[in-house]
């Protein structure tokens, strides 16, 4: 598989998860072309051997997780988009009163967790893999963001069991 | 629950399209072939960060043993020291500009608190013509030079770029502004600050340096403000990880937030090789340092989370003391800050 076969995979297999994760921590989805440009370029220059689809998917969105991480660490945070236009990604609508829009007013460290929980799936143990963070601290997070959300929704429980 | 089904429909509308994933694909691959050749912007910003570290650290070393550098360099670096007044606790350097090569670069203001400060310097073109060449912007700047600040005490880092300072009144394409931040684990003291600036250039498309204007750029200004820091707490506790943290102060400023508390357990550090971090003491410094929530939060309801920020850990005599905070990313009049939250105990900010 040559260089554009392997981006193009890439691209097909990961864009959208990396998208998604990319606006649970930024909040807009220009920058997150830019998460996925990083993402898949350093995939490329610096190819790895993964045991399984999953091994891989869960790398990639721990790499994901960091470029993220870095963007928010950033004090010189761009906030244009580095790609073609063509590349705009309208942000789904949060409006008031729906479950993104209460889950956009939790911190960023919440908003990841409850995404790689709710949306993909993961358990806790795997979410503090990818994050690189302790179980705990994802347990935690988790918590505590259900309870902001109970709280900003009226109500509404988001138990679970982890 | 339906809730939760809402939240998975909402995020499953964000998607690339077909053609989207293909471009995305087409550029990756493009920049991966180039990558060998090609320097980052990310390495301009570590440049000019280093270049601001390197100069602290020359300009704390001598603090208290020697003269101060500015002084015993006073013959080579001439002119007369510009002085500042201060107006609304924001100091405000007069006449403190140089001019080389039809380009000025003027020190506008100095604002900060006991342990941050931001220093805000413009560079304009003489004769009113655009600054920057068609296509290319402010964050693609890079600049030579070094600052010399004898009024830092103590061990300090910081970092500095280019902002076209949009939203400033009066501002024109004819300018564009560059920030630096500094932060010392000493309380700040006035004196001299000296600006030097070398030649001004930029990263292309290509990732390859373009000088934009040749020249050299020199002068000397009084640093004075007032601490426009608010400080809150006195004992407050918290607990999570097994451990209880008493928060010793916190201090919220427009630029800058900044927490010590103290953790009811002392740290031991394992012995791993300098360089590398063992992986008990990643998880210690999580427990006691990373995972210490900071929240800020706006009177818009806007919450900014600092929970990711640097710090420090000091274990003694069975506790350990920690500092965590970090210089915001823009500044935010105090008027605009409603609260900061540290572990979840939650202070209000006065507005007087």
């Amino acid at each position: 598989m040559n260089a554009n076969q392997q981006a193009e995979r890439l691209a097909n297999a990961y864009a959208d998860a990396i998208l998604r994760l990319s606006y649970a921590y930024l909040k807009n989805t220009y920058d997150a072309q830019d998460v996925c440009q990083t993402v898949f370029v350093k995939l490329l220059t610096e190819p790895r051997e993964f045991e399984s689809a999953e091994h891989e998917r869960a790398y990639v969105l721990r790499m994901a997780a960091n470029a993220c991480k870095d963007l928010l660490k950033s004090p010189w945070r761009k906030r244009t988009c580095g790609l073609d236009a063509v590349l705009e990604v309208p942000a789904p609508e949060a409006g008031d009163g729906t479950v993104l829009a209460a889950v956009n007013q939790l911190p960023a460290h919440y908003r990841a967790v409850i995404y790689l929980f709710y949306y993909e799936g993961y358990q806790a143990a795997e979410i503090g893999r990818i994050l690189g963070v302790p179980a705990a601290t994802v347990h935690t997070r988790l918590a505590r963001g259900r309870a902001r959300l109970k709280d900003i929704l009226g109500g509404t429980g988001y138990e679970r069991t982890v | 629950m339906s809730e939760l089904f809402d939240y998975k429909k909402e995020m499953s509308q964000l998607r690339f399209t077909e053609n989207q994933k293909k471009a995305l694909a087409e550029a990756a691959a493009s920049a991966a072939g180039k990558r060998a050749k090609r320097r980052r912007p990310v390495f301009r910003a570590a440049l000019i960060a280093a270049v601001m570290v390197m100069a602290l650290a020359v300009g704390s070393s001598a603090a208290g043993i020697l003269p101060a550098p500015v002084d015993v360099f006073a013959p080579l670096f001439g002119g007369a020291v510009a002085q500042t007044e201060v107006i609304d606790k924001i100091g405000r350097p007069i006449g403190a500009s140089d001019s080389d090569g039809g380009i000025t670069i003027t020190a506008d203001a100095i604002m900060g608190d006991r342990y941050n400060a931001v220093i805000v310097y413009t560079l304009s073109r003489d004769d009113g013509e655009p600054f920057l060449p068609e296509g290319v912007t402010p964050q693609q700047l890079m600049v030579g030079g070094f600052s010399g600040m004898d009024w830092i005490q103590g061990g300090a880092h910081g970092s500095a770029g280019f902002t076209a300072g949009q939203g400033r009144q009066g501002a024109s394409n004819s300018s564009v502004q560059y920030v630096e931040k500094v932060s010392t684990d000493r309380p700040m003291s006035g004196g001299t600050a000296t600006a030097e600036f070398q030649d001004l250039s930029y990263f292309d498309a290509a990732g390859d340096i373009q000088v934009l204007y040749n020249g050299h750029w020199k002068f000397r200004f009084d640093v004075d403000f007032e601490d426009c820091g608010v400080y809150l707490g006195s004992g407050e506790t918290f607990s999570q990880d097994g451990l209880t943290f008493t928060i010793d102060q916190v201090m919220v400023s427009p630029i800058a937030v900044q927490t010590a508390y103290t953790v009811d357990d002392e740290v031991v550090w394992s012995d791993a090789p300098s360089g590398r971090q063992d992986p008990e003491d990643a998880r210690q410094t999580q427990r006691y340092l990373e995972n210490v929530e900071i929240l800020l939060t706006k009177t818009d309801g806007t919450v900014i989370d600092l929970s990711n920020s640097g710090g420090s850990i000091h274990p003694e005599n069975g506790v350990s003391h920690c500092t965590k905070g970090e210089v915001l990313d823009e500044i935010i009049p105090l008027e605009e800050l409603e609260s900061v939250s540290v572990g979840g105990v939650v202070y209000e900010i006065p507005h007087n």
